[in-house]
């Protein structure tokens, strides 16, 4: 790539104190707003009424539990096409 | 004015023009010449009249009438004529001083001939704006001069072309079988129940450009290996193109329905198997024209307002993490997720706009997808297609996974690379920042975007039920992700190339069209050797009678004569005697 411009340096690690995101605190942080939000959300789901178009809409939680496997699936499973479909970098001769 | 002023002054050549008029202009000057021609072009889009529609009898015999209708405004044309001048200015301020000549000229003729597109009102027009669109993009690909990036283009082009080649024929079918030129809604089968192949070619031509899959590589093939300014404007025309043809000639076909679920499901998994994160978005890409394309096989007035609204939002929000991804790029030089991490540091600008786009595109509420996908997802809901709709909530989490958390934590959060880039140059943090306001505005003021939608929607997205259960499908989503970060079940991000459908044309399919070149190539030389040996064989013989050496042209001795001559003397002499 001729066009790019490279600006400041690269660090080692160490040379520097850690950045905001990587402070225990502040992911101890993101963990506990994570979960709360979850688990608000998760309530108001039994709270409100959900009922939309299909009759599984009317349970609270299942956007939620959907949305927990379903990513861990593709997650999960999705790793595996690896197996079948990966080649080196330089794979294709172009 | 008379009709011929109108339609040299509207939209798509007022932009086609301008780009060529920036040829000769420098950097600066260029970009102002280039917004102001936008200006001017929206103003005029803005200021037609609905419903509005110039035609020319092309051909008035009596036995044959053909219409061009070079310029049709209409609620459907309008919005992706609108949104493709949005796209068209946040790119000239983008690439302002960091792309160049040639790639500013193609991209603003790119840009033009989207919009003459979206306004065509008959298909010769359309072919003529549809192949300017192929053949100006392709300069983008071209672009970085690489040679990964030439054969790229080539493939590109070949596939583009290949969809202007359908276009042209069912062109031809429809004229030839007496129904005109003019683009309207069309049924993929006649009244008798046959296949329609006038219909088809034409359903084929938008399909490749809105990359169906099977039909789908060129995208990310040449996306990701465009310039960086090249891939953002890539990003924002020639899909959404296609998803207007579409939604214009096909509207509520049923294939469709499938065909879109199909798109939104499976570039998730590559997507998150990539390792380059442009090529990333680009499936993404793929993924989000499949929510549209579904909404147009549904085909009712909310599906179709889903369908544009959809496009509209994407379009902005897709060219947001591409230019955050071309910021990384130009200053880091690289896309690889396993080169980058961490520098939320040094760019946190960017981190934020490219974590805006994300939380867009993965539809969170006050966020643009989230007003857009909800119309669809109704839509959907009201037709009853529960499993499409099932499908649809898949790909959404799916649409998380790999645009809403891969992009901004590979680049900007997750392992530390160590590189400590300056911050994005000014332009592109100023395309990005109205890019970025853009995307909320949409998201908090819907019903701005709702009016201009091609029917009149009564519909509130934010009701208690509808943020609820959004919010509950992506928070346990981003929840899943932490986990499996946590546990170290997230893969790791490899260097490497992951095949998709293009492995059969670009392997087996290169190899057997190079078998078929040497085999060709072979049987030709067989023939040759064939014939002219047997020319070389007459050859021969013709020398050997009649060249130097042959029996006519032997020199004969002069007692050879003589003798001869002797003979026949004698010979007379007997004569003489006996007579």
């Amino acid at each position: 790539m001729t066009e790019h411009e490279q600006g400041g340096e690269t660090h080692e690690h160490g040379s520097e104190p850690p950045g905001f995101f990587d402070k225990p605190s502040t992911r101890k942080a993101v963990w506990i707003v994570l979960i709360v939000l979850c688990a608000g959300f998760a309530l108001a789901g039994f709270v409100i009424d959900t009922h939309g178009y299909f009759a599984v809409e009317g349970f609270g939680a299942f956007y939620a539990i959907f949305g927990f496997i379903v990513f861990s699936f593709i997650v999960l499973a999705g790793q595996h096409l690896r197996k079948i479909l990966m080649r080196p970098e330089d794979y294709y001769d172009d | 004015m008379t009709d011929l002023q109108a339609v040299l002054t509207s939209p798509g050549v007022i932009v086609v023009l301008t780009a060529l008029v920036g040829m000769g202009l420098g950097p600066t000057a260029r970009a102002a010449v280039y917004l102001a021609g936008l200006a001017v072009s929206a103003l005029v889009l803005v200021g037609y009249e609905q419903g509005l529609a110039i035609s020319f009898a092309l051909v008035d015999a009596p036995y044959l009438s053909v219409d061009l209708t070079p310029l049709r405004v209409d609620r459907l044309s309008f919005i992706f004529a609108l949104i493709f001048h949005i796209a068209a200015a946040l790119n000239v301020i983008y690439a302002w001083r960091i792309s160049d000549r040639v790639q500013d000229v193609a991209g603003l003729a790119y840009a033009g001939a989207a919009i003459g597109g979206a306004l065509a009102g008959d298909l010769l027009t359309l072919f003529v704006y549809w192949e300017i669109t192929a053949i100006a993009s392709a300069f983008l690909v071209f672009a970085p001069g690489t040679r990964e990036s030439f054969g790229a283009g080539m493939r590109y082009l070949v596939v583009q072309i290949l969809s202007g080649l359908f276009l042209l024929a069912g062109l031809v079918l429809f004229v030839s079988s007496g129904r005109g030129m003019a683009f309207e809604a069309m049924s993929l089968t006649a009244a008798s129940g046959e296949l329609d192949f006038a219909a088809l070619a034409l359903f084929l031509a938008f399909g490749i450009k809105a990359a169906f899959p099977f039909l789908h590589n060129w995208l990310q093939d040449s996306y990701p290996k465009a310039s960086i300014t090249g891939s953002v404007v890539l990003s924002a025309f020639t899909t959404k193109l296609a998803v207007y043809a579409l939604a214009r000639g096909f509207p509520g076909a049923d294939p469709l329905i499938y065909i879109g679920a199909a798109m939104t499901v499976f570039p998730v998994f590559f997507a998150l198997i990539e390792n380059n994160l442009r090529k990333v978005l680009a499936y993404s890409l793929n993924n989000q024209v499949g929510f549209m394309v579904c909404a147009v096989g549904v085909g009712t007035e909310l599906a179709i307002n889903g369908a544009a609204a959809h496009a509209f939002v994407h379009i902005i929000y897709k060219a947001l993490l591409f230019m955050s991804m071309g910021a990384v790029l130009y200053r880091t030089g690289t896309v690889k997720a396993t080169e980058l991490g961490g520098l939320y540091r040094t760019m946190p600008a960017t981190a934020v706009f490219c974590i805006i786009g994300a939380m867009s595109i993965s539809a969170f509420p006050l966020f643009s997808g989230f007003v857009a996908k909800s119309l669809t997802m109704s839509a959907l809901g009201y037709e009853g297609l529960f499993f499409v709709w099932l499908v649809l909530l898949f790909a959404s989490a799916g649409v998380l996974e790999h645009s809403g958390i891969k992009i901004p934590y590979f680049a900007f959060f997750g392992h530390d690379s160590g590189k400590r880039p300056k911050e994005a140059p000014p332009q592109m943090l100023v395309a990005m920042g109205v890019a970025a306001a853009l995307c909320i505005g949409i998201g908090v003021f819907p019903q701005a975007l709702y009016a201009i939608l091609p029917y009149d929607v009564k519909y509130q997205p934010y009701t208690a039920a509808h943020v609820v259960t959004q919010m509950q499908l992506l928070l346990f989503a981003t929840l899943a992700f932490a986990l499996l970060i946590k546990f170290k079940l997230y893969p790791d991000e490899v260097a490497s190339t992951n095949l998709d459908f293009d492995w059969f044309y670009r392997v087996p399919g290169r190899a057997l069209a190079g078998w078929v070149s040497g085999a060709s190539g072979a049987t030709f030389n067989a023939f040759w050797a064939i014939f002219s040996g047997r020319v070389h064989a007459i050859m021969e013989r013709i020398y050997a009678v009649h060249g130097p050496e042959g029996q006519m042209a032997r020199s004969w001795p002069i007692g050879f004569m003589a003798l001869w001559t002797a003979i026949l003397l004698g010979f007379v002499l007997v004569i003489a005697f006996f007579a």
